[in-house]
């Protein structure tokens, strides 16, 4: 069940959206949806913009449904996205495991990896990412519209999070 | 998704449309393993339908492309556009697929 409500403004308006549902890869469209659909409601939201926040959610769920629930099938994932006209934050919440999205060696692109970028992908599409884990987990993911995005031709350990 | 085959000569087409990604992933391998098998000598992978991928699905072309690549062929990747291209360029792969 989705739920809509203003939060306290701080220097612009934010506007939390809320929606959960079975932490499975058959709901994943469904959540692309959904996030893709909130991404509408920032207003200086581009193209660019939704591609990156869009690719970034989905490498999030499928760490949490494969990795986070990987012996479970009762697991459950809420996503808060604040939207305001210029950020978007996403966060996942879960209990499954807890699941690094700090700590992982980034991937040797050169070698042409055929698994292990996703942890890569979402600190190289959004501007923050920050991850608790515990009970619940919660992975913060924000994405702002004025950020430059400096993907190409950036060095990896500019882009991976540092101890 | 949707993935369809076609043959002329020694050499593959596949064209994908829609998603390829944790979900779909699946279905698309047994066909990128019937692909490798015949050792074709080019596959062209048309994902212009394509309207989103994830790491999972670049695995699965990248998987491809390295075992055509290992039997002597090779793997092109065209019409990449929207959020594929830029995924595909964020991994450095639009090079390495011939994307412009």
């Amino acid at each position: 069940m989705a739920q809509m409500s203003k939060e306290r403004p701080s220097e612009a308006c934010v506007t939390r959206m809320t929606f959960r549902l079975p932490a499975k890869l058959v709901h994943r469209p469904l959540a692309i949806d959904l996030v893709s659909t909130l991404v509408g409601h920032v207003a200086t939201a581009d193209r660019t913009f939704r591609h990156e926040i869009v690719t970034a959610f989905g490498e999030a769920f499928n760490n949490i449904v494969i990795h986070g629930y990987r012996d479970r099938t009762d697991g459950m994932l809420d996503v808060e996205a604040d939207l305001s006209a210029d950020a978007m934050t996403l966060r996942l919440i879960d209990t499954g495991a807890a699941v690094d999205f700090d700590e992982l060696d980034p991937p040797d692109l050169g070698s042409m990896p055929e698994r292990g970028m996703g942890v890569y992908m979402i600190h190289a599409l959004v501007d923050d990412v920050s991850y608790c884990g515990g009970q619940p987990n919660v992975l913060s993911l924000t994405k702002r519209t004025q950020s430059a995005t400096p993907h190409e031709g950036q060095a990896l350990d500019e882009l991976l999070p540092h101890g | 998704m949707n993935c369809s085959r076609t043959d002329e000569g020694g050499e593959s087409r596949l064209q994908i449309d829609g998603a390829l990604d944790a979900l779909t992933v699946r279905d698309i391998r047994p066909i990128i393993d019937a692909v490798v098998a015949d050792r074709p000598t080019r596959v062209t992978v048309d994902i212009e339908k394509l309207n989103l991928i994830d790491s999972s699905g670049v695995g699965a072309i990248v998987s491809l492309f390295k075992r055509v690549k290992a039997n002597g062929g090779s793997v092109v990747v065209v019409g990449a556009r929207e959020q594929p291209l830029a995924v595909l360029k964020l991994l450095k792969l639009d090079a390495v697929f011939g994307l412009r």
